[in-house]
C-alpha cells in the first residue's frame, strides 16, 4: 500500500494504475484521495453533505389500491399498498389493533404474540421487502437474507414509532361508515395493508428510498369504501366510492449518513473521517459507521422556498436515532446531521407536494 | 451481588465448555441473557477475511424459532463489536458469539433485549480473553413526560426512580411541556408510560458507539402523533447523561465483576 503513495512535488509514484483499476484494488485509498481535494468531492461527483436528486411517481401499478416508484441515483424502488380486509370475529377483542403499541402488560403480549416480523401489534401494516430482484451481486435469488430481514423489521418499527397512518381511518364500522361513532363494539373490520417494497436497483442507502416510497404510496393510496351490511352479515366493499388513507400532517423522513475512515497519514490535517449524506452502495461498503435519523420538519410547500432553506432555520423534532457501529460520529456531528435531515425532509415534502398537485 | 437496586447481577463462567460465557440479568425489568463465546476458531472458508477475524453473533429468543427481530439484534450486536474487537489480531478465523434469551418481560421489545444483550456480550467477551481496543457498557433511559405519567411511576418503582431531571433547571423548551423524568432501564410496565426510549452505548473514553432512540408514545396515529418527538438539544443533553452512566458506572460495574479474574 505504500507504495501507492505518491510524493508531493517530487518523481511519478513508481507504480501507476487507470482510476478504474485503483476504484477496484483499493476503495479506501481511492475515496480517501479524493475527500483531500479541496472542496472535498467523493467519487460520484457529490459533496459530503449532498444527497442524490429523487424522483417519485405515484400510483403507477393499477392492480394495486396506492403505489409509489422512488429514484435516486442508481436505487430504485416499488413501493404497492394492498389493502384486505380483516373481520373482527364476535368473540375477538378489537381493543388489540386499537393502538401502536399493544399495551405491554396484556396477556396476549406477554406469551409473545409472534406475527410476521415479530408484530407485537395486531399487524394493520405489514411492510416486507424484497431485494433478492437481481437488483445488486450481493443479494442472489432465494430466501431473504440478513439485510432485507432487517430492513423488513426496521420498516416495521418506523411505521410503530412515526404512527404514520391513522388506524381510525382503517376500521370498517357497522352501518354506512359514518365515522361518527367511537364505539368499538360497532366495528365490524379493519383494512389491513401490505405495504410490499421490491428493490430494483440497489445503489447503496435503501431505506430512505424505501421509506419514502411508503410515505408516497400510502399518501395516494385509496381504499374501496367499505360497509358492514346487516342482512347478508358480511362487509361489502362499493365499487365506485373511493377514501383516502389519513396519514399525519407533518410526516417523517428519514436521513442516513455514512462514516468513512480515513487512512491516518499527515496530510489529512487530524481529520480522521468524512461523513457522507445519503451513501451509494461503493461508499456504503468502506463505511465504517451508519447513521439514520428520522425527523419532521415545519417545512411549508406552499409558501416555503426550497432554495433558500439553509439560511431559515428550520424547526425540527427527531422521532428516531440509530447510529451503529464505530466509534467515530460524536454527539456533535449528530447534531449538525439533523440540520441536514431537515433540510432532505423538505424537500421530500416538496416533491411529495408537486407530485399530488399534478393532475393524473 | 445485589448492592444497589440498579446493580446487574451478573454470572461468569457459567457455561464451563465455552471459551467465556456470562449470565445478566437486568435489575428492573428481570430480562434474562445467557451469552457464550467461542474463538478464535476454524472459520468457515466462505466467511473467511484475510485480514481480521470473522465475527458471528447468533441470537438465540426465549420463545419460538429466531425471526425477523432476532436477525435485527444480531446486527446491530455485530457492528457494535466490530468496532471493539480487534479482529485484526487473529485473521482467518471465527469469534462465534452465541446470546440466548433466558427470560424477558416482552420477547418482541427491541429496546428491552437490547441494553441486557450488549452488557452481557461484552463481559462474556472480556472472559473470553478476547482482544479488544477497549470496553463499552450500554444504558437504557427512557423519559416520561409530563406529572401523570411520573406519579404512577414514583408510586411503585420508587426506588428505580434514580436519574430525575426536573424541568426548572433545563432550558425553555422542557418548560412548555412539564417537567421530564427519565428512568434508567425501565421495565416493560415504565417503557409502555414512556415518551421515547433511548438505548445508548458508550465505551470507557466516551466514544459513541451504538444510540438507539425511538420515540414510543401510546397514540392510535394519524394526526393525533403530529408534533411527537423531541428537539435535538434535549437529545444531546440525555446523551451527556448517558455517557456519564456508561463511563462512570458501567465500568465500574465491569471492573467490580471481573475484580477477582485478573482480566485487567
Amino acid at each position: 500500500m505504500s507504495t501507492l503513495t505518491p510524493q508531493v512535488g517530487s518523481q511519478p509514484p513508481p507504480l501507476t494504475f487507470s482510476t478504474s483499476l485503483f476504484r477496484q484494488i483499493s476503495p479506501a485509498l481511492y475515496l480517501q484521495r479524493h475527500f483531500l481535494r479541496s472542496p472535498p468531492t467523493r467519487p460520484n461527483g457529490r459533496s459530503p453533505s449532498q444527497c442524490r436528486d429523487f424522483t417519485l411517481t405515484t400510483n403507477s401499478l393499477s392492480h394495486a389500491h396506492g403505489s409509489a416508484v422512488v429514484r435516486a441515483g442508481d436505487t430504485a424502488v416499488v413501493c404497492g399498498i394492498r389493502g384486505e380486509i380483516l373481520t373482527v370475529a364476535p368473540g375477538d377483542d378489537p381493543s388489540r389493533f386499537e393502538s401502536y403499541h399493544s399495551s405491554p402488560t396484556s396477556a396476549t403480549h406477554a406469551c409473545g404474540s409472534r406475527g410476521a416480523g415479530g408484530a407485537s401489534w395486531g399487524g394493520l401494516i405489514v411492510p416486507n421487502v424484497e431485494l433478492s430482484t437481481g437488483c445488486s451481486k450481493k443479494y442472489p435469488l432465494g430466501p431473504p437474507g440478513g439485510l432485507a430481514q432487517t430492513l423488513s423489521d426496521q420498516l416495521h418499527e418506523l411505521i410503530n414509532v412515526t404512527k404514520l397512518v391513522s388506524l381510525d381511518s382503517l376500521r370498517i364500522y357497522d352501518g354506512d361508515g359514518d365515522g361518527g361513532i367511537t364505539s368499538t363494539t360497532k366495528i365490524k373490520g379493519y383494512w389491513s395493508l401490505y405495504v410490499d417494497v421490491l428493490c430494483i436497483s440497489l445503489d447503496g442507502n435503501i431505506l430512505d428510498a424505501a421509506w419514502y416510497a411508503i410515505v408516497a404510496a400510502l399518501k395516494s393510496s385509496r381504499l374501496p369504501l367499505a360497509s358492514w351490511n346487516q342482512t347478508e352479515e358480511r362487509i361489502f366493499c362499493d365499487a365506485s366510492l373511493y377514501h383516502p388513507i389519513s396519514l399525519r400532517q407533518s410526516l417523517p423522513f428519514t436521513t442516513t449518513f455514512a462514516l468513512i475512515p480515513l487512512p491516518h497519514s499527515e496530510d489529512n490535517g487530524g481529520e480522521t473521517a468524512v461523513l457522507l449524506n445519503d451513501p451509494d452502495s461503493y461508499e456504503e461498503d468502506e463505511a465504517c459507521e451508519i447513521l439514520t435519523i428520522l425527523s419532521t420538519t415545519d417545512f411549508d410547500p406552499v409558501r416555503g422556498d426550497l432554495s433558500r432553506l439553509p439560511s431559515t432555520g428550520l424547526r425540527t423534532r427527531v422521532e428516531k436515532i440509530e447510529k451503529r457501529g464505530g466509534w467515530k460520529v460524536g454527539l456533535t456531528q449528530i447534531e449538525s446531521c439533523t440540520h441536514l435531515a431537515a433540510s432532505k425532509a423538505a424537500r421530500y415534502i416538496q416533491s411529495l407536494t408537486k407530485e399530488q398537485l399534478t393532475p393524473v | 451481588m445485589t448492592s444497589s437496586p440498579l446493580t446487574p447481577e451478573i454470572s461468569l463462567n457459567p457455561l464451563p465448555q465455552s471459551d467465556g460465557s456470562c449470565q445478566y440479568t437486568c435489575p428492573t425489568s428481570r430480562t434474562t441473557i445467557l451469552t457464550s463465546v467461542n474463538g478464535p476458531l476454524e472459520v468457515r472458508p466462505k466467511d473467511e477475511l484475510p485480514n481480521h477475524a470473522t465475527i458471528e453473533v447468533i441470537v438465540k429468543p426465549g420463545i419460538g424459532v429466531a425471526g425477523v427481530r432476532e436477525t435485527r439484534l444480531s446486527s446491530l450486536i455485530h457492528s457494535t463489536l466490530q468496532s471493539l474487537i480487534l479482529t485484526n489480531h487473529h485473521p482467518r478465523t471465527l469469534i462465534q458469539i452465541v446470546a440466548q434469551i433466558v427470560q424477558a418481560e416482552d420477547h418482541t421489545s427491541l429496546p428491552l433485549l437490547l441494553t441486557p444483550l450488549i452488557n452481557c456480550t461484552i463481559l462474556s467477551l472480556l472472559i473470553a480473553g478476547i482482544p479488544m481496543r477497549t470496553v463499552g457498557w450500554s444504558v437504557h433511559l427512557a423519559i416520561l413526560q409530563g406529572p401523570a405519567g411520573g406519579k404512577g411511576i414514583k408510586s411503585t418503582e420508587g426506588q428505580v426512580l434514580k436519574l430525575q431531571k426536573s424541568g426548572d433547571d433545563d432550558k425553555m423548551e422542557t418548560d412548555e411541556e412539564g417537567e421530564q423524568i427519565v428512568v434508567r432501564n425501565p421495565n416493560s410496565e415504565v417503557l409502555g408510560l414512556a415518551k421515547s426510549s433511548h438505548t445508548l452505548t458508550f465505551s470507557k473514553e466516551g466514544e459513541v458507539l451504538l444510540i438507539e432512540s425511538l420515540e414510543c408514545s401510546q397514540g392510535s396515529g394519524g394526526k393525533s402523533a403530529d408534533g411527537q418527538g423531541w428537539d435535538i438539544t434535549d437529545f444531546l443533553k440525555l446523551a451527556g447523561e448517558g455517557r456519564r452512566i456508561c463511563c462512570e458506572e458501567g465500568v465500574e460495574i465491569i471492573r467490580e465483576a471481573l475484580a477477582d479474574r485478573k482480566v485487567f
